[in-house]
């Protein structure tokens, strides 16, 4: 009986106590995270260097050539890929075009709403687009079709063209796809991908997933053969034909951190709530596939200044989180493709 | 189906026919902060919804919409999530929030047939997820009419719709067996369509119960999680 | 479009329509009589005023050389605007602009089924356009019905110049439309519907609304019905439900409605045109009331 009465007392104090600690985080949410943070705890149970439960399905829908969903704990980004044949630009003869787009729809979360694409989305299209193609289209990422218009193959020219065809075999100037192999006739026919990410859940650090959800897509691209008809020339699909799969030189994945109360602490992975308050953010870009790891980008967009010996161990710890996802991803194109056969 | 898959939202659920696949978030009732939203007074809740479609939902062998025909797409969009709205508007008991909105978000991930009937059931289960007061759940079925043969097809495909004369999509609010929304395009006779009407209604009824599963199922998942520390 | 109506108001109308006699003495199923003027604008390729009641619609279609839709390069193509006046809503306050293109978005959908071949010319790059332009100058109940009753009746008076399709020898395509005004082509519009708008009031369902029974209507169904009376499209856009039985009941009296309409509206036509072709000289158009009076 006795302790049955302190059981009932004790869940009723920790009812009690959730109730003060959920009237405290509304009050107080920085204090609230501090008191977390200085116990090198985070409040969903994380420690400051982990990140969420991460995972990848490979081609989850018919509709597209190509698609992938990419987790990170809630937040889940999915790409789609449309391939579509298109007239190299005349700068380009030998190359063909990708457009990149990251789009957060309005049901992605409470804070995005009807309009145009917030800065964000712009911010991180643009980001992505600049990965995928590198600085093949360097000069071009500037006026990169950063704009979630469905653009026509004859626009995308027009976006990309502006460049001159840089040396290939320069391995800086890759991104994940080589334009080279989107070419199917120099000058005539090329392919053109239109690749679309699509936020369906924002639950914070968005931009890991995308990138995730992109790079499982484009290994996951199989472009039909394309058969020239010799009397009309008109391109046509040869369904017994080889098709193609990229083989894309690198893969790049990113891994996001929050810098928290000036630069205090430094989170992995932050959420959505951690992302509002949080006074900066770094975003690091390697790829660890190859036999010598390449840092590709750090992207630090503002907010409070950064140590480097900070940096240093954000990049450090960066490398061993991009080395799982990459395991994720042959992992998981190793089950697609038994699942195949 | 299942529901609470967006972190966020008020209420969320996610459906998957075959090919079509539909993503319906619901946020509210909160403030009206749409343009002349907060100037007038609502006695009653306004409902809003709004269709995304993914770049490449539509099938593969369809061309990429080109600038040209993305204005009759917006006004396809448009008119998709006024249908949407207008299905589920009376089956929602809008007297009982005043003064705000409840913002419907349809994402279509995938477009293999029956998206607009997907719609209307995923956003009628964010309905119920969101704890937002109805009368009933609504539920939609959509057919294809072949007008030739007189076949009615239950919940086609995207080939088969665009090979059939007409398709008819219908909304029911189960209970008390009213017809919320109808929409049909093509041609067909009186007797086919009566047919095809009735072929929704019962499709509707089969859905209401599986939709009803959905949610106990889900809720019961729910009060499992929170009991568990 | 709706009338704040006080529940009386609604009661008495509800009474009239379960007893089958509805205020203005029709019955569920009557429609007011209409008066059609077709070819009163004359920069337009066709026009037509439909008046029901105080509902008045002027509609002027424009034939114009463009590029047809890629899914159907052999087909000519329909765009179809409407708009209201400012003046029209003299009885009532709009809801949205959502009504502009809803109404749009249903001639469009009507208009589906039309062949549209003949106004092909050169397949895949050029075709005859039509743009149907709507101007509703007087919106006062059962807009749908007059308005696609408007349609049919300019399309009907639609002349599209013939054109002249001519190689100049370097594989490019001349186009020589001819400015003969009897050189022409007319439409074939025995596929265009016309919408009948059925309302529900208590348990029964009427044709041909006024504005004052729209406004206590539970719901309303827009059907087009074609000559051969098939439907063309079915679409139920207000809120309310409505039971199947009842529905079912509804879409058999809209076919018998649509057809008898359709035959009406031809047989206004001829009678125009017979009148027409005996006083060619008779005044028609906007100005006619005020002539004859002064």
């Amino acid at each position: 009986m006795a302790s049955e009465a302190v059981a009932a007392a004790d869940s009723v104090e920790l009812a009690q106590l959730q109730r003060d600690a959920e009237t405290f985080k509304r009050v107080h949410p920085l204090e609230y995270y501090r008191r977390f943070l200085s116990q090198q705890l985070r409040p969903d149970g994380r420690g400051l260097e982990r990140f969420r439960d991460t995972s990848l399905s490979i081609n989850p829908l018919a509709t597209a050539h190509a698609s992938a969903l990419a987790k990170i704990g809630q937040t889940s980004v999915l790409c789609g890929i449309k391939a579509e044949l298109a007239v190299p630009s005349l700068q380009t003869p030998g190359w063909g075009f990708v457009v990149t787009n990251v789009t957060f729809p309005p049901m992605c979360s409470a804070s995005s709403r009807l309009g145009p694409p917030s800065e964000q989305a712009q911010a991180l299209s643009r980001l992505m687009h600049g990965l995928v193609v590198g600085k093949q289209a360097a000069s071009s990422t500037a006026t990169a079709p950063s704009v979630p218009a469905p653009t026509t193959p004859l626009k995308s020219q027009s976006a990309q063209a502006g460049m001159a065809e840089s040396n290939p075999a320069d391995a800086g100037a890759r991104g994940i796809v080589d334009l080279n192999e989107l070419c199917i006739t120099r000058g005539e026919l090329c392919w053109c991908l239109y690749v679309d990410a699509v936020c369906l859940d924002d639950a914070g650090n968005s931009t890991d997933a995308a990138l995730l959800a992109i790079v499982g897509a484009l290994h996951a691209l199989v472009l039909p053969a394309v058969t020239l008809d010799a009397a009309s020339g008109k391109p046509g699909f040869n369904p017994s034909g080889n098709s193609t799969q990229l083989t894309l030189p690198a893969t790049p994945f990113a891994a996001t951190f929050s810098l928290f109360d000036g630069n205090a602490f430094t989170l992995a992975d932050p959420t959505a709530e951690e992302e509002a308050m949080q006074s900066g953010a770094v975003t690091i870009v390697a790829d660890v596939s190859s036999e010598n790891p390449t840092l590709w980008t750090v992207h630090k967009p503002g907010g409070t200044p950064l140590s480097a010996t900070a940096l240093r161990q954000c990049i450090s710890q960066a490398v061993e989180r991009i080395k799982t996802l990459d395991a994720l991803l042959q992992a998981e194109l190793a089950s697609q493709s038994t699942a195949m056969e | 189906m299942s529901t609470g898959t967006v972190s966020h939202a008020n209420g969320s659920a996610y459906l998957e026919l075959a090919g079509t696949r539909v993503m319906a978030a619901v946020y509210g009732p909160r403030e009206n902060t749409r343009a002349g939203g907060l100037q007038q007074f609502n006695e009653q809740a306004v409902l809003q919804c709004d269709v995304a479609r993914a770049p490449f939902a539509s099938p593969r062998d369809d061309a990429r919409i080109g600038t040209d025909a993305n204005t009759s797409a917006a006004a396809a969009d448009r008119q998709f999530a006024t249908s949407v709205a207008t299905a589920l508007q009376s089956s929602v008991r809008l007297e009982k929030y005043a003064k705000s909105s409840i913002d419907l978000f349809v994402t279509i991930i995938g477009d293999d047939g029956g998206a607009l009937a997907a719609s209307i059931n995923c956003c009628t289960l964010a309905l119920a997820d969101a704890g937002i007061e109805m009368n009933d759940m609504v539920t939609a079925a959509s057919v294809a009419l072949a007008a030739n043969t007189n076949i009615v097809l239950w919940d086609p495909t995207h080939l088969e719709e665009s090979r059939a004369s007409a398709i008819a999509t219908q909304a029911l609010r189960v209970s008390d067996n009213l017809v919320t929304l109808l929409d049909q395009s093509g041609e067909s006779s009186l007797k086919l369509s009566v047919k095809a009407l009735e072929a929704c209604s019962s499709m509707s009824v089969q859905l209401h119960g599986l939709m009803q599963q959905t949610l106990v199922s889900s809720l019961l998942e729910r009060r499992k999680q929170q009991l568990l520390p | 479009m709706t009338l704040a109506l006080s529940r009386f108001e609604q009661e008495d109308i509800a009474a009239g329509v379960a007893a089958n006699l509805r205020s203005d003495g029709r019955l569920r199923t009557d429609y007011r009589p209409f008066t059609v003027e077709s070819g009163i604008v004359s920069n337009t390729s066709g026009s037509a005023r439909v008046r029901l009641g105080l509902t008045d619609v002027l509609v002027g279609v424009k034939a114009e050389i463009g590029e047809p839709d890629q899914a159907k390069p052999t087909q000519g193509r329909f765009e179809v605007t409407v708009d209201f006046s400012s003046t029209s809503a003299s009885a009532a306050a709009f809801d949205d602009d959502n009504t502009e293109t809803e109404l749009a978005s249903a001639i469009a959908r009507t208009l589906k089924g039309v062949d549209l071949s003949a106004l092909c010319i050169v397949p895949g790059e050029q075709c005859w356009v039509i743009y149907i332009d709507a101007l509703i100058l007087v919106a006062a109940g059962n807009a749908y019905d007059v308005l696609s009753l408007a349609v049919r009746a300019a399309l009907a008076n639609t002349r599209i110049p013939k054109v002249e399709v001519s190689d100049d020898g370097h594989g490019r395509v001349e186009l020589e439309v001819s400015d003969d005004p009897h050189h022409v082509t007319e439409l074939d519009i025995r596929a265009v519907p016309v919408i009948v708008t059925l309302s529900k009031i208590g348990a029964f369902h009427i044709v041909d609304a006024t504005i004052e029974e729209e406004s206590c209507a539970k719901s309303r169904v827009h059907v087009a019905v074609d000559s051969k009376g098939a439907f063309c499209m079915v679409t139920k856009a207000s809120a309310g439900g409505i039971e199947p039985q009842l529905l079912f009941d509804a879409l058999e009296s809209a076919k018998q409605v649509g057809q008898h309409l359709l035959s009406q509206l031809e047989a206004t036509l001829k009678q125009e045109e017979r009148a027409l072709a005996m006083f060619p000289n008779s005044q028609r158009g906007f100005l006619t009331d005020l002539q004859s009076a002064t």
